[in-house]
């Protein structure tokens, strides 16, 4: 019986070694602060609420050194902290709720990050191979990542997003836009827009929205084909042009060769009384404008 | 703002490239703490000597063969540098550190600010050069620095340069069908800044390991 009351205490301790650690901890902050917030692995949830307090719950892996909770005026920083070079059992997983009016800035490796609610100035969103879900966004978001998908919806007034080989998707702009990518897909619902800048490598390119009059909107694509959807007449000036691409567009005349016996091809003209400017240029990647 | 938050910004700020709030929060931590201010004031002494240095050689010839061969060189040496000894590396990455310093200037301008289409039209050639010239020193970094990110991060960097090298190989063909097509041109140096960005978003990262 002594023998097995050790066995099993033995064993409790193991279990226990190798247990993640709770944390719940609530401190005040101001309602529109900005929240910084780094987390190496594991997963980053981020809500608005309507309280001036930023609580932190969830599990900190068992490889972690600590969690910084600091809140200084208008700025808190929550940081899991990690022992460098270490990269085994450092996942946590943290649910962190801010004032909705919050600014953020969130830094994780492969770390996944959603927001939501969170209503504020400023969401800058930074992850290596995390994907990136921003949900109910409004205000300037940011989001930048190496390999993970980007997905951000909502009413942002404009939105920054770039990743080398994830998919891209934005949905529910009102003003501005730039987007590029490598290898990875962008694809873009949007608003009546002011500016759209989109640059690809060999990933495909999808728009669908508007311009308004004095709008802008570029796409430049190597190897990956160009759709852009106009939801509304645009009135202004189009030139799109691709070396060995297709051109199909809608409206407007026929696309023309640009040399006799050469490849490539172009299409210009101007539509309504417009300013607006549409210019597509790819060097093999297919264009459709409807 | 701590000290690790404070030197990883460190060149941003002297650049003038930080946003007002972490610009501030720097300046605050820098006023406290007089081991970031030393870190400082030594990136203020290198960078007033890199300023010192000519802005632009203009190439006297075609250069493009041997800085690809250069690059294609370093770009097979890459897996070479996760066998170096730590303290062979350790200098490597001050070096590179150094390098990045020095290009820093170009490479943010060839990012945010640079080659507008009109001086890219007009100035096609010196404009690639600076490209290639900004490709080759964050290689050279990264090349030193790879050891510090994950085999997975450097696996997706080195698939998508392989793509942007076809995709520049390819707009090269069609240049040479089509000299001075400005479109071409234009799609030549997107892809470039492309993947100067990737480059730079890669030592950026190993730096931040």
């Amino acid at each position: 019986m002594k023998r097995i009351m050790i066995l099993a205490t033995a064993l409790l301790a193991a279990l226990c070694a190798f247990a993640d650690t709770d944390v719940n901890v609530t401190k005040k902050a101001t309602g529109d602060g900005r929240v910084a917030i780094s987390n190496v692995a594991g997963s980053v949830k981020v809500a608005g609420w309507d309280r001036h307090e930023v609580k932190v719950e969830g599990t900190l892996g068992k490889g972690v050194k600590r969690l910084e909770f600091e809140v200084r005026g208008g700025r808190t920083d929550i940081e899991v902290v990690v022992p460098r070079r270490k990269s085994r059992h450092i996942e946590s997983h943290l649910t962190i709720h801010v004032p909705l009016r919050s600014s953020l800035n969130v830094k994780t490796v492969s770390a996944s990050i959603g927001i939501s609610g969170v209503q504020g100035g400023e969401l800058e969103l930074n992850a290596v191979s995390g994907e990136i879900r921003a949900a109910e966004c409004r205000g300037e978001v940011e989001a930048e990542s190496v390999s993970g998908a980007i997905d951000i919806s909502g009413t942002p007034t404009s939105v920054r997003a770039a990743s080398v080989s994830g998919r891209v998707k934005i949905q529910g702009v009102s003003e501005s836009v730039e987007s590029e990518t490598v290898s990875g897909r962008l694809e873009l619902v949007c608003g009546v827009l002011n500016r759209c800048a989109m640059e690809s490598v060999s990933g495909a390119i999808d728009f669908e929205g508007a311009l308004r009059k004095q709008g802008k909107l570029d796409a430049t694509s190597v190897s990956g084909s160009v759709n852009l959807h106009f939801t509304e007449d645009v009135a202004g000036h189009f030139d799109i042009s691709s070396f060995s691409g297709n051109i199909q567009c809608d409206f407007g005349p026929p696309p023309s060769r640009v040399h006799k016996y050469g490849p490539g091809t172009e299409l210009r003209f101007s539509k309504g009384d417009g300013d607006a400017r549409v210019s597509v240029e790819t060097l093999s990647g297919a264009v459709r404008i409807r | 703002m701590n000290c690790d938050e404070a030197r990883t910004y460190l060149n941003d700020y002297i650049d003038g490239l930080l946003e007002k709030r972490r610009e501030k929060a720097l300046g605050e931590h820098l006023r406290a703490c007089a081991e970031c201010r030393e870190e400082e004031r030594a990136l203020r002494a290198l960078v007033g000597q890199a300023r010192g240095l000519p802005a632009t050689i203009m190439p006297d010839r075609d250069l493009w063969p041997g800085i690809k061969a250069r690059v294609e060189g370093n770009l097979v040496d890459i897996a070479a540098v996760r066998q170096r000894r730590p303290a062979m590396l350790h200098y490597a990455v001050a070096a590179a550190a150094a390098i990045v310093l020095v290009v820093g200037a170009v490479v943010v301008w060839l990012l945010e600010d640079g080659a507008p289409a009109d001086y890219a039209e007009n100035n096609f050639t010196h404009t690639e050069q600076e490209y290639l010239g900004a490709k080759e020193e964050l290689l050279n970094a990264l090349k030193a620095q790879e050891a510090s990110l994950s085999p997975e991060t450097v696996a997706t960097v080195e698939a998508n340069l392989a793509v942007i090298e076809g995709a520049v190989r390819d707009i090269r063909l069609a240049l040479a069908d089509d000299p001075d097509n400005p479109h071409l041109e234009r799609i030549l140096l997107a892809t470039y800044r492309n993947e100067v960005r990737l480059l730079h978003q890669a030592v950026h990262l190993a730096n931040e390991s």
